[in-house]
């Protein structure tokens, strides 16, 4: 099938695997910076989510942005291209799961995304369609990124 | 990726350890500065006066458990440890509210004086404590709600 070959083709094409590779790895460098230089604003955000104890949220908000930073600049370099961008994959989808709880409880909940200002507070389904976007190059990178010979 | 995650745990738990003031682990994070002055304090009797008032609301901090054994009369529940969820429930009610008056169950109790806090950091000015609590609710007569 042509049609199915080309698409196959371009999805694995070295500029859009590349050009994701950048967003990607892009997105989760520039979000990590915030949270690394304030991870006790971070942990009071996270615990806003209301999902995890009080006193469990401190060492995801010392050790996520961290490895927002490291999977995002292995990505950027292109080493462990896969394994990253589904880690990164993964903890999109763990975003989005948080988010959809507490849309479903009806709270907006500042996201701690890019910035650890506990002002701003989004609407939860906007992030979760914002994430949902931010999703697709991860994907594409996971099921279509050619593996080196 | 187990590399990545035990690297990343490794540089987050060692950024913390020679931060500064390194966050306590198994705890909850610190609470942040807050720049609210002293709030007023109320007595049961001008509780009582108030009471059923319009725009007067009485905010009951304690667990919704402690509530539901007992809580002055009109009160709603807003518990310290369910804030986010309870806040944006009430937050209509609160913000319409003309003066709420915030209590937990005595004067040595701290969940009205937080709740005022969080309040604040919310941008709510118009709240009062009600210091002695449910303690000095019954202790004083007063009837009880269940």
């Amino acid at each position: 099938m042509p049609l199915r070959s080309s698409l196959l083709g371009i999805l694995s094409s070295t500029w859009l695997q590349g050009l994701c590779r950048l967003a990607l790895g892009g997105i989760f460098i520039y979000s990590s910076l915030d949270k690394i230089a304030h991870p006790d604003e971070f942990a009071r955000i996270i615990a806003n989510y209301a999902i995890l104890p009080d006193s469990l949220v401190t060492l995801p908000a010392l050790v996520l942005p961290w490895l927002e930073l490291f999977a995002g600049l292995l990505l950027v370099a292109g080493i462990w291209t896969r394994s990253t961008a589904a880690l990164l994959s993964l903890l999109l989808l763990a975003f989005i799961l948080a988010l959809g709880v507490n849309a479903l409880r009806g709270i907006d909940v500042s996201c701690g995304c890019f910035s650890t200002s506990a002002e701003i507070k989004e609407n939860a389904w906007t992030l979760i369609l914002r994430d949902l976007l931010i999703l697709i190059p991860g994907l594409v990178i996971v099921f279509f990124a050619r593996e080196k010979k | 990726m187990l590399v990545l995650i035990a690297a990343a745990a490794a540089a987050g738990l060692a950024a913390n350890y020679f931060a500064s003031e390194p966050l306590p682990l198994l705890r909850p994070p610190p609470k942040p500065a807050s720049s609210m002055p002293t709030v007023g304090e109320v007595d049961a009797e001008f509780v009582e006066q108030v009471l059923g008032a319009p725009g007067t609301l009485l905010v009951d901090a304690r667990a919704a458990a402690a509530y539901r054994l007992g809580h002055v009369p009109g009160a709603i529940s807003l518990p310290l440890g369910e804030f986010a969820a309870a806040f944006s429930r009430l937050e209509p009610e609160l913000r319409q509210a003309g003066l709420l008056i915030l209590y937990c169950s005595d004067p040595t109790c701290s969940d009205s004086p937080e709740l005022a806090r969080r309040l604040w950091d919310e941008g709510l000015r118009n709240f009062l404590l009600f210091k002695g609590g449910m303690e000095e609710w019954i202790g004083r007569g007063h009837a009880v709600e269940k």
